[in-house]
């Protein structure tokens, strides 16, 4: 059996009820573009355009709230609330 | 406005054993757990020491319908790819002390779902799928806390064990995060298997795979299994962000060796959830973890042991003890911060802090003997001490009534031995790795002893 974990078979294991508003944003004046929120998120939600990091608009739908991003974001320009109660990532087997 | 005697702030493990012993002494209660239903925002399927039902003795009767006990632990060291060479591989059955209270695989959204039965039981109420926003304070004093559901709850006071990366704590003053080089993220897979294909496995237990610096755990259920990949501490994010490397790459080959496929192929698994989540790795247990009206417990307090970083034991040691200190200020109508360092103070004292006994020799040692992973040296060594050490674990549990705790103490008892023995293998190794290896057999034979027997010891 070959186990891989490509972004779509993440997808397919996990459960995630949508966000109903923002928890997760990149602080583009404190934001250096070093990428390392890059580095660390496993979903692939960040990107570096034009030197600041840019978070994926459908974040809402596949972050695992691990908040790897920030605790690796050097000038604090992540900003990491969590999802309204009851919203965001259910770990179903846990 | 609502008034409660404590609120406690998420409802894992800490948060759970904080409001059962709250209750059960009387207070008024209120768990908040942003989880629609308990267990939604917990992960990694877990192994349940004997440690635990030794010192909870209420989780003696627990029987979760989907847990079970495994037969065995096993060990596999395996050779860096390409090879994957099964180079150490060992098996050790469940001592006599053990099958008095025997090491149980569980899922953790069915384990904290007992916990917080328990909890309700004793009295406790909880609140689901509310998060908690800030603090309340008055006259600099946490006096309550603020939920998105438009509540402000007020309390004596705040027991926050709201995990890794805790709201409560930034609110509360204590710090704005942790350190990424004392955080590993651990990605893990849950797969199903039929009952039959498990009931036959020969493992069957808590299975331990390494390769280099990154290691897998798994926990075989009923029904499924889950395989943890756990960076040792040269793998925290900080590391990785130095390496500019992902984690999930390296957890994917410690599924490759043939004993891990065999044993999956066997099983018939099926993945059916991934998660990362992270986790605290310290090498000396957290100071700032209480202020004037609120404690911090289990991950939220950067609690889990620096040996292994289980933390389920030491957030539920870590909320009880939280709780007993709560009851005290309380009835003393005293809850500020100089009251409650007799928190930190018991919990330093406790199982809980011995464990960080010899901590930084312990991670010392991680940073050194993986810094070379991929060498043959490296992975004989390692091999090695692991016996020792996981030899020492079991003991640590035989016999039962011993109250030394836990696997720390006992592996720092074997420190001096194994720097003999290094002593011995140094001339077998290569000059590059000789010296760093001297130095660190030096420390072990020597000064080191004497701090264990001053704090540890007996």
């Amino acid at each position: 059996m070959e186990i891989t974990l490509t972004l779509a078979d993440k997808k397919k294991l996990m459960t995630v009820e949508k966000a109903s508003k923002d928890w997760l944003r990149v602080n583009t004046d404190l934001c250096t573009g070093c990428g390392n929120c890059a580095i660390v998120c496993e979903m692939n939600l960040f990107s570096i355009r034009r030197g600041k990091a840019r978070l994926s608009p459908s974040y809402k739908e596949w972050c695992y709230e691990c908040g790897g991003c920030y605790l690796v974001c050097e000038p604090d320009a992540i900003e990491f609330n969590y999802p309204p109660g009851g919203e965001g990532v259910i770990f179903v087997y846990g | 406005m609502q008034k409660y005697d404590i609120v406690v702030v998420g409802g894992g493990p800490g948060g759970t054993l904080a409001a059962k012993t709250a209750a059960e002494k009387g207070m008024k209660v209120l768990v908040i757990e942003r989880g629609k239903e308990i267990g939604d925002k917990i992960v990694s399927g877990a192994i349940v020491l004997p440690k635990m039902f030794r010192d909870f003795p209420f989780t003696r009767t627990m029987n979760l319908p989907r847990a079970r006990i495994p037969r065995a632990g096993y060990f596999g060291w395996f050779e860096p790819p390409p090879s994957y060479e099964t180079i150490y591989y060992t098996i050790s059955a469940t001592n006599p002390a053990q099958q008095e209270y025997p090491t149980q695989c569980v899922y953790m959204k069915e384990f904290v779902g007992f916990l917080a039965d328990a909890a309700k039981a004793a009295g406790a109420e909880f609140r689901m799928a509310t998060l908690v926003t800030d603090v309340l304070r008055k006259d600099g004093k946490i006096t309550g806390v603020v939920t998105d559901k438009g509540g402000e709850i007020q309390s004596d006071i705040v027991i926050a064990s709201d995990g890794v990366l805790s709201l409560m704590a930034r609110k509360a003053g204590l710090r704005k995060k942790w350190d990424p080089w004392g955080v590993v993220n651990i990605p893990s897979l849950t797969f199903s298997a039929p009952e039959e294909r498990i009931a036959e496995e020969e493992l069957g237990g808590g299975v331990w795979t390494v390769i280099g610096a990154v290691a897998n755990y798994c926990c075989i259920f009923k029904d499924g299994l889950h395989m943890g990949g756990a960076n040792f501490p040269p793998g925290t994010l900080g590391s990785r962000v130095e390496l500019r490397k992902g984690v999930v790459a390296d957890y994917l080959k410690l599924l490759e060796p043939k004993p891990i496929k065999d044993m999956l192929k066997r099983l018939e698994a099926k993945p059916v959830e991934f998660s990362m989540h992270p986790l605290t790795w310290f090498d000396e247990m957290p100071k700032e973890i209480y202020t004037d009206g609120l404690m911090l417990v289990g991950d939220a307090a950067g609690v889990p042991e620096p040996f292994l970083a289980s933390g389920i034991y030491e957030a539920m040691y870590s909320g009880r003890l939280a709780a007993e200190v709560a009851a005290e200020a309380i009835e003393n109508g005293d809850t500020s911060k100089g009251f409650l360092k007799l928190y930190y103070d018991r919990l330093e004292a406790s199982p809980v802090g011995q464990q960080f006994v010899g901590g930084k020799q312990v991670r010392a040692m991680f940073d050194l003997l993986l810094a070379g992973q991929g060498a043959r040296e490296t992975a004989e060594l390692m091999r090695f001490m692991m016996a020792l050490v996981w030899g020492a674990w079991s003991g640590t549990m035989y016999p039962a009534s011993v109250t030394v705790p836990l696997m720390i103490p006992a592996f720092m008892n074997h420190l001096p031995i194994m720097g003999k023995v290094l002593g011995l293998y140094l001339p077998l190794v290569s000059p590059a790795l000789a010296k760093p290896l001297s130095r660190l057999a030096n420390e072990l034979a020597g000064g080191m002893m004497k701090g264990l027997m001053t704090k540890g010891g007996e």
